[in-house]
Parts: C-alpha cells; structure tokens; sequence
C-alpha cells in the first residue's frame, strides 16, 4: 500500500461525494432522523426526570437510533462505491495506475472520515442543545459516542466494501448487502447460539455506550467493545485487501 | 523492452491464452492481431495489471510482470471497454490521473495541458465527459494513458468503433508518438489497420500466437500463391462461360450435373 495513492483515492472519494446529489439527500436524512431523536429524548426526559441517567438521555437516544439506524445509512452511500467503478469500466484506468491495496483503502478511509464527520455533526448539535438545556458543559458523552460510533460504522462500511469488491453489479450489491445487515441484526441477539453475536458490531457497540453511562458497570466492557470493533474493522480490511489483489478486472 | 514468457490465462476450464510468447523490441509499433475472441485483451488486460496470468510471466525493462507496482510507472495503457466519469471534465481527469502517476499539482496541470493540446481536446477541457463523442473519449484515453511520460504505451482496440476519419487522426497520433520515442503495443482486428501503422505483428488465433515477425515478412508469407477450388450450383450455360474466361480461373471442370461447375482460382490474394 502507498500512502500518497491512499490519500489521492480518499481525497477524490471525499470530494466527490460531498458533491454527489444521492449522497447529500442520504446525508440530510441521516442528520435530521438523528436531531429528531433529541426532541424524543425531551419526552423521555420527563418520565425520567429524577433518574440518574436523565441529563445524559439526549446522547442515549441518538446513540441508540444512530446504532439501529446508521447501518442502512451505510449501505446507502458505500454498497457501489466499487461495483460501480466496476460496472462502469472506470476502475479499468485506475488499476494499471496504483496499487489495488492503495485503491480500496483509500475508498475504507474516505468513507470512515465521511461518517465520522456525519456522526460528529450530530453530536457536535445535541452537545449544544444539552449545554444550553441542562447547563452541563461535559465532553465525555459527546466524544465517546462519536469515537464508539464511528469505529462502528467502520465495521459495516468494511463488510459492504467487501460485498462491492466482490458483485460485478450495483444491483446485486445493494442486495447482498442488505441480506449481510440483516443476517447480522438477527445474530446480535444471540439467536440460537449465544457466541454469533460476538461477530457482530452491534453488539461491540451496546456494549461500548452501556458502560460509558453506567459507572457501576464492568469498565473492561469498553476495552471489549472498542477492540471488538477494532478486531472486525481489521479482519473486513485483510479480506479487503485480498480480495482485491485476488480478482481480474 | 517487453517479452512474454508462457503466458496463460484461465477461465475454468476455458484457456484465453495458451502459452503466449511475444516479443516486442524497443522503439516499434506492435500490432497484435487476431479475430474478436481470440485472447487480445486478456492479454492486454494482464499486461496492464488488470487480469492476474494463471501461469507464466512478462518481463518489461528487465522487470517482471509479477511485480507490476515497479513496472507501471513505465507503462501508459488505455484497455478496451474501460470509461470515465461521465460528470467530470477531462481536465479533471487528467489532474486525477496525474496525481496517481505521481505529479504534484503544477506538474499535473502542465502535463494535462500539454496532452489534451496533443490529442487536440484543449478546447473542450472543461467539459463533462458524458457529452464527448466517442472518437473524444478514444482521444482522451490515448491522453490519460501518456501522463507521465510512459516508454511503453499499450492500446487495445482503439480505434474500434469511431468513424474513418477520426481512426486516421488516432493512427497518425500513433505514429507521431513512435517519433517521439514511445514504443507502441496496439491491438487489433483490423489487418489495414495495423499494416498502416505497425512495423511488427504478432498473430494471436484461439489464444496461441501463430505468427510473429516485421509486418513485411509477415506480408510476404501472406501474400505466397494459393490455389483455391471453387465450386458453383445453378449457372446459366452463359455464367459459366464467363466464369471460364475469367482472370486466375486455371482449370475448371463441369459436373455431370450441366448446372454445376467447379473450377480453380490461382493467384496471389
């Protein structure tokens, strides 16, 4: 992998997108589904008002619809980030001009740094909107969830980079990786064997948050949530980068 | 300058090239001929770093294919049924392209300056390439596949598809950038067109090369007398004395059948 071309392929993705309709429309609708969780939280607020969590439950609810929510938003804007290139033919002059690995991970950071920057609007507003609320003026909430949320939208932008590099179509990426979404909805709950959700983000990413608002809970759970996250980040970036340097164009 | 070795390529059981031993010295123009299907560009695709070879291996500038990250940056490709982004400019695409070969920013846009005024795309730079003709975009690939000054330059089918005229102007940019030094790999399955242009050819027929020498011998070995026996149903008793007084008509001999007739043509084709 080299870095210049990683950087050139990132930077060309972020600018591209930022300029992309499609891509604007699924932007607005991912910030403004999550400042609506704010306004739910209010009501929440009121039936918990002498709870201890009750200040911190702007975050709780974001958090949890970003956690539910933000994986669709995922798909929407990375299941043909490389199956269009594909489809098209562009990737064809790209190729014979970089290394595959440069290529595919400079479109896993340009996504990465995308949603983070989404994650990190969201939380930036409601951190504004609690300081003025509560006049509580605390970084922790804020910044974890935006650090534990990115690290989990990471895990899905690798599984559908994965799908994309794999599907010579757009059409059977999209599917593909709406079936991978929910084949792993289904295991974060455990389903049959307690152990598949243990493949899963969604799990990391309860875990993560649940011991960042509770004080009293098992502090090595964030260590478990953020290595979790970090493990299957790597693992989606190995067959990745495999996969790539595996297949014709 | 660029030599294969045994090069195959396999799709399950489907052999694109078998075999392939190539040889393609410094400073010619290559013509690789063969009809559609043939295995030109899968050949082209893994000398481009676009299809892995199954077996074997190519050697350019006395590296190996194998390790294409060292080669490419002597290599300017521009492979068949590859496009670009309809909603940027060339100008856009060019400055992309530059920064992957390398170039900083002033150097890219020199260098897009310089090749689009080449190809003579200059004036319409800035506009989408969704909205180029097809000989536009054929002059555009031929820009994006010379950034960076590359030795080898390797064109697939390129003037497939676009009408005579603008073929011509692409054939005659050939033969301007072989002036220039840049040593030339088209593929082709055009025969015209590549003894305009090329002074080696290589044949590739169902994936193995059957010829390959300077397009003169080649030429020669083509043009040797062949004698081919015609035969003719359902003639008029006047057709067929026609025929038999026709030039390189040699012998003929009527059938019992009155209406049949089957003769020899003699000569050079």
């Amino acid at each position: 992998m080299d870095l210049h071309e990683t950087s050139i392929v990132c930077k060309d993705l972020l600018k591209n997108e930022l300029r992309n309709t499609r891509v604007l429309i699924t932007l607005a609708i991912f910030v403004i589904l999550s400042l609506l969780s704010i306004y739910t939280s209010s009501i929440i607020q009121l039936l918990t008002a002498k709870s201890e969590i009750s200040g911190n439950i702007g975050y709780i609810t974001s958090y949890l619809t970003l956690l539910l929510i933000g994986p669709v938003f995922v798909i929407a804007l990375s299941y043909d980030s490389v199956s269009r290139e594909i489809e098209s033919g562009t990737i064809r002059l790209i190729i014979p001009k970089i290394k595959r690995s440069s290529f595919i991970v400079g479109k896993f950071i340009g996504l990465n740094i995308l949603f983070s920057l989404m994650v990190g609007i969201v939380f930036m507003v409601i951190y504004v909107y609690v300081a003025i609320d509560t006049q509580t003026y605390l970084l922790l909430y804020p910044v974890s969830s935006w650090f534990l949320l990115t690290l989990y939208f990471g895990c899905f932008i690798g599984i559908c980079l994965n799908i994309s590099s794999l599907a010579d179509n757009s059409s059977a990426a999209l599917v593909l990786s709406f079936t991978a979404l929910i084949i792993l909805m289904i295991f974060s709950t455990g389903f049959k064997y307690e152990f598949l959700k243990y493949l899963t983000p969604t799990w990391y990413g309860f875990i993560g948050f649940e011991s960042i608002l509770n004080p009293k809970a098992d502090q090595l759970q964030i260590l478990k949530s953020i290595g979790g996250m970090l493990l299957l980040i790597s693992t989606s970036l190995g067959s990745l980068i495999f996969v790539m340097n595996r297949r014709d164009f | 300058m660029l030599e294969t070795k045994n090069l195959t390529k396999t799709f399950g059981k489907f052999v694109a090239v078998d075999n392939l031993n190539i040889h393609i010295h410094k400073g010619d123009i290559y013509g690789f001929l063969g009809p559609n299907g043939a295995g030109k560009t899968t050949t082209i695709g893994m000398l481009s770093g676009l299809i892995r070879p199954t077996s074997g291996d190519a050697i350019v500038n006395g590296l190996e294919l194998s390790d294409f990250n060292s080669i490419k940056q002597n290599i300017g490709v521009y492979p068949q049924e590859s496009n670009f982004y309809p909603n940027r400019s060339a100008k856009n695409h060019m400055l992309l392209f530059g920064s992957l070969k390398g170039l900083n920013r002033v150097q890219a846009l020199s260098e897009s300056a310089r090749l689009l005024q080449l190809v003579g795309l200059n004036d319409s730079e800035d506009i989408k390439v969704g909205n180029y003709s097809h000989g536009m975009k054929k002059r555009l690939g031929i820009a994006q596949a010379l950034i960076g000054k590359p030795e080898l330059l390797i064109l697939d089918e390129i003037t497939n598809g676009i009408d005579p005229l603008w073929a011509k102007q692409v054939r005659d940019l050939i033969i301007e950038l072989n002036k220039d030094g840049i040593t030339i790999v088209i593929s082709s399955h055009n025969l015209f067109e590549i003894q305009q242009i090329c002074n080696r050819v290589g044949i590739i027929h169902k994936g193995q090369l059957v010829a390959e020498d300077d397009i003169d011998l080649i030429k020669d070995h083509i043009e040797t007398e062949r004698i081919i026996t015609v035969g003719i149903q359902n003639l008029s008793l006047k057709m067929v004395e026609w025929l038999k007084q026709m030039k390189h008509v040699e012998k003929w001999n009527r059938s019992m059948e009155i209406s049949c007739l089957f003769m020899q043509i003699q000569g050079t084709i």
